[in-house]
């Protein structure tokens, strides 16, 4: 039971996390719903044991990521149509701007959206998400910078855009 | 950046799909003691530069379909299944499939004929034969056509049901499900086809097929069959010089198994890379080469230590083969990169002599 309570426990707190996380690097909402089933069957399985919350939960981070890429390199996904297969997924954000952020996230190469979302959201300084990717640190401040840079040109070009429209019209 | 943390804090799980999942969880933590982890342990967390080599005793057993409740099992060995699973196999790969007396004989020992029908929304589907080996498990079926919709089939179809273990409520990874096609008697032709990944098939697997679940309602699908698996005829580990092949592409392969339907890598990689195996072909002794129909990976987890990666990766052939007609495995490797590009192949001859 004791370990029940701890699946149970890790699951509540990390469970959206985990989800977060597959869906920031592949962007498919079911394959982020089977990899959080994944990595906490893995987590059953293996029973690692932490030396503190901070690493249980860069475990599960990294289990994450480590799963999203062999589920997108497969030759399954490039070749065979997915059983699960569904149209993309609509988020009922709250704001057309968040929406927009999506859309534009979305066009970002996973490399770039999985060191975005753990930086900016899961708040990990640029040497921690090193570790956690096993990248340089140089190279993360490299992506980080990139991945700014292409937001912001993504922003502009969308700014542009409505501008043309508004000009159409 | 505070449209960032807003749109990411509207992101979570489902409550219903947290409630499935929490339940699987929960049902694989109870599971009193996992005959599968028995029968195929996990690999212990070990550094990658470990010095000896686990290469584990491999022992073939020869095997039939045990049981399949509510399901007619017939006899093994039927030509008409051997005829009936290369026409599946055909509608898979889109390939014409001439076989020899041998490969109808390698389809029909790793084969059963089912007769099992799933009732869905598109009307009755028919599993009518397994094929199956250690990694695989492809489920051809028949579709009744029917008058108010030409195709029986739409992508729901696809999604009805859910394929895992009733021991270890593990899931199956669902390869691929393969449109069905039209044939002569009127019927419709499709193909699912399932993998276990590291897990494995075994003796004993019991193999449950459930209709999906329908939210929180309903958590769990109706218990529609449940197939009960032995292993596979005819596997063979295949020997290989470990310490050789990890200087050479600093990889620790731990078994290669090759069996007349597909080939099975495991071992244990830097965490950095992703190794591919996807251009592996076979040389048979007649010179023919056998490509590669399917090729995925699975089992590649980070230890905890985040400095290896325990990989596993499978192959399943275009055509069966007759293991006695393999001359020469090419292992050809690669790396894939975060953007889906890859580095230079690497290719390494094994001869298909066996341990």
């Amino acid at each position: 039971m004791e370990t029940n309570s701890r699946v149970e426990k890790l699951f509540e707190q990390y469970a959206d996390m985990v989800y977060r996380t597959a869906l920031s690097y592949g962007k498919d909402p079911h394959l982020a719903e089977d990899v959080v089933q994944e990595v906490f069957l893995r987590l059953i399985k293996k029973n690692p044991q932490f030396e503190s919350p901070a690493h249980e939960k860069a475990w599960l981070i990294r289990v994450a990521v480590n799963r999203c890429k062999s589920l997108l390199v497969s030759g399954w996904r490039k070749r065979m149509r997915p059983l699960d297969e569904a149209p993309e997924h609509a988020i009922p954000f709250e704001r057309e701007e968040e929406h927009q952020m999506y859309e534009m996230l979305l066009q970002l190469p996973p490399k770039y959206r999985i060191v975005l979302y753990l930086r900016y959201y899961e708040q990990y300084q640029v040497k921690e998400i090193a570790g956690l990717l096993h990248l340089t640190p140089n190279a993360v401040s490299a992506r980080l910078s990139r991945a700014k840079k292409m937001m912001k040109l993504e922003l502009t070009e969308d700014f542009q855009r409505k501008e043309m429209c508004h000009e159409n019209i | 950046m505070k449209t960032y943390k807003t749109m990411y804090s509207q992101i979570y799980l489902e409550d219903g799909k947290k409630q499935e999942i929490l339940q699987t969880l929960l049902q694989q933590e109870a599971a009193p003691e996992n005959p599968r982890q028995r029968k195929s342990p996990l690999k212990k967390e070990e550094p990658f530069n470990r010095n000896s080599i686990g290469m584990p005793a491999y022992i073939a057993i020869f095997f039939c379909l045990i049981l399949l409740p509510g399901a007619t099992i017939f006899a093994m060995g039927n030509p008409a299944l051997a005829e009936r699973i290369s026409t599946a196999f055909e509608s898979l790969f889109h390939t014409q499939q001439d076989l020899s007396d041998g490969q109808k004989e390698a389809y029909a020992q790793h084969s059963q004929e089912l007769d099992q029908l799933l009732q869905t929304e598109n009307g009755t589907l028919h599993l009518d034969s397994i094929l199956y080996d250690e990694r695989y498990l492809f489920l051809p079926f028949t579709m009744d056509s029917r008058i108010d919709s030409p195709l029986p089939y739409t992508p729901s179809l696809a999604s009805d049901f859910d394929f895992y273990f009733a021991d270890s409520q593990l899931p199956l990874s669902s390869v691929a499900a393969k449109d069905p096609l039209p044939q002569e008697d009127g019927h419709w032709l499709g193909s699912y086809l399932l993998t276990a990944e590291e897990e494995g098939f075994h003796e004993g697997d019991v193999i449950c097929i459930r209709q999906k679940s329908q939210g929180e309602q309903n958590p769990q699908g109706e218990l529609l069959a449940k197939v009960t698996l032995p292993p596979v005829p005819g596997s063979q580990d295949i020997s290989f010089p470990a310490e050789q092949l990890k200087e050479a592409i600093g990889l620790q392969i731990d078994k290669i198994t090759l069996s007349p339907l597909s080939l099975g890598i495991n071992g244990i990689s830097p965490a950095k890379d992703m190794r591919i195996f996807c251009n592996s072909y076979l040389e048979l002794q007649d010179g023919t080469m056998v490509r590669p129909g399917l090729s995925g990976s699975g089992g590649a987890y980070d230890s905890s230590s985040f400095k290896s990666t325990d990989f596993s990766y499978h192959i399943l052939w275009e055509t069966p083969v007759e293991l006695d007609q393999v001359k020469i495995i090419h292992l050809v490797t690669n790396v894939m990169n975060e953007d889906g590009t890859t580095g230079e192949d690497h290719e390494i001859l094994l001869p298909a002599r066996t341990e």
